[in-house]
C-alpha cells in the first residue's frame, strides 16, 4: 500500500501539464506583446512630438475608471482559485461569474471608446498613432475576449459538469489566463495613453 | 609534430577577434526601419538599444523565474489543496 502511494507521489508531476502548457503559451504572449511595444517605442522616438497633432488625443481618464475595473477582476478571480480549492463550487461559480461580468464591461467600454475616436478620424490609415494604437490595444483586446471566452466556458462547462479534479484545473488555468490579461493592460495603458 | 593544444590565445588572433566584434555588429544592422534614424537620431538609437536589451533580458528573466518557482515547488511539501 505505502510502496503503491510512494510510486504514484513519484509519477505526479510537480507542475501539472495543462499549467505548464499555460505557462509556455504565456511565455510566447509576453514576447509578442513586446515585439509590439519595442516597435511602438523605436517609431515614436522617431517623432519630436507624439503624438502627432494633427491626432485626435486619447481619453486618459475615462480609460483609468476602465482599468480600475479590470483590475478588480484580478481578485475576483484569485476568490474563484481558493474557493474551488476549498471545493466551494458555488462560491467559485459566483467569482467566476464576476469577473465575467467586469471584463465583459471592460471590452464593451474599450468598443465604445474605439467607436469614439475613429468618429473622431483616428484610423489605422490615418497614421502610425492610429496603426499602433489600433495594433496594440486591439491585440489586448482580442486576448481579453478569448478571456472571456474561456470563463464563460469554465461557468458552464468547468464548474457544472467536470470533476472535482479537472474543475480546479480548469478554474487554475483560467485564473492564469485572465491574471495575465489583466496585469498586462496597465502597462500597455500606461505607454500607449499616459506616456 | 606535436599533437600538443595549446590554450594560449595568440595576440593576433586576439586583434582580429576585437576587430570582427567591433565590424560585424554594424554589418548586421540591416532593419530598413530603425537601422539608418538610429545612427541620425540619439533618441531612436537610445530606443532601439533599450528595446534590444529588453528582447535579450526578457526570455532569460522568464526562464529564470520559471526554474526558480520549480526548485521552490519540489522542495516544498505539496499540500492537499495544490494536488488536484
Amino acid at each position: 500500500m505505502i510502496a503503491t502511494s510512494e510510486r504514484e507521489a513519484q509519477q505526479t508531476p510537480v507542475v501539472d501539464n495543462a499549467i505548464l502548457a499555460m505557462l509556455i503559451v504565456l511565455a510566447g504572449e509576453v514576447m509578442f506583446f513586446t515585439g509590439m511595444i519595442s516597435a511602438y517605442m523605436v517609431s515614436r522616438a522617431g517623432f519630436e512630438v507624439w503624438p502627432p497633432p494633427d491626432q485626435p488625443r486619447l481619453s486618459i481618464s475615462r480609460t483609468a475608471l476602465n482599468t480600475a475595473l479590470l483590475l478588480l477582476s484580478a481578485p475576483t478571480m484569485l476568490l474563484a482559485v481558493r474557493a474551488v480549492g476549498r471545493d466551494r463550487r458555488r462560491a467559485a461559480l459566483m467569482w467566476v461569474l464576476l469577473t465575467l461580468l467586469l471584463g465583459t464591461f471592460f471590452v464593451i467600454m474599450q468598443g465604445l471608446e474605439w467607436v469614439r475616436l475613429i468618429g473622431f478620424g483616428l484610423t489605422t490609415t490615418s497614421g502610425l498613432y492610429g496603426a499602433f494604437f489600433y495594433l496594440i490595444v486591439g491585440a489586448h483586446g482580442l486576448h481579453a475576449i478569448i478571456g472571456l471566452i474561456i470563463l464563460f466556458t469554465a461557468i458552464t462547462v468547468g464548474l457544472r459538469t467536470a470533476s472535482d479534479a479537472s474543475c480546479r484545473r480548469f478554474v487554475r488555468v483560467t485564473a492564469l489566463y485572465w491574471i495575465f490579461v489583466v496585469a498586462l493592460w496597465p502597462i500597455l495603458y500606461t505607454i500607449v495613453y499616459v506616456l | 609534430m606535436s599533437s600538443e593544444i595549446t590554450t594560449q590565445a595568440h595576440p593576433f588572433r586576439v586583434a582580429a577577434l576585437i576587430a570582427f566584434l567591433c565590424w560585424a555588429p554594424g554589418e548586421a544592422g540591416a532593419c530598413p526601419v530603425c537601422g539608418a534614424d538610429a545612427v541620425s537620431n540619439s533618441n531612436v538609437g537610445t530606443a532601439y538599444f533599450v528595446t534590444v536589451l529588453l528582447f535579450s533580458l526578457l526570455p532569460i528573466l522568464m526562464t529564470g523565474l520559471f526554474v526558480f518557482w520549480y526548485r521552490r515547488r519540489i522542495r516544498m511539501p505539496q499540500s492537499p489543496l495544490e494536488n488536484p
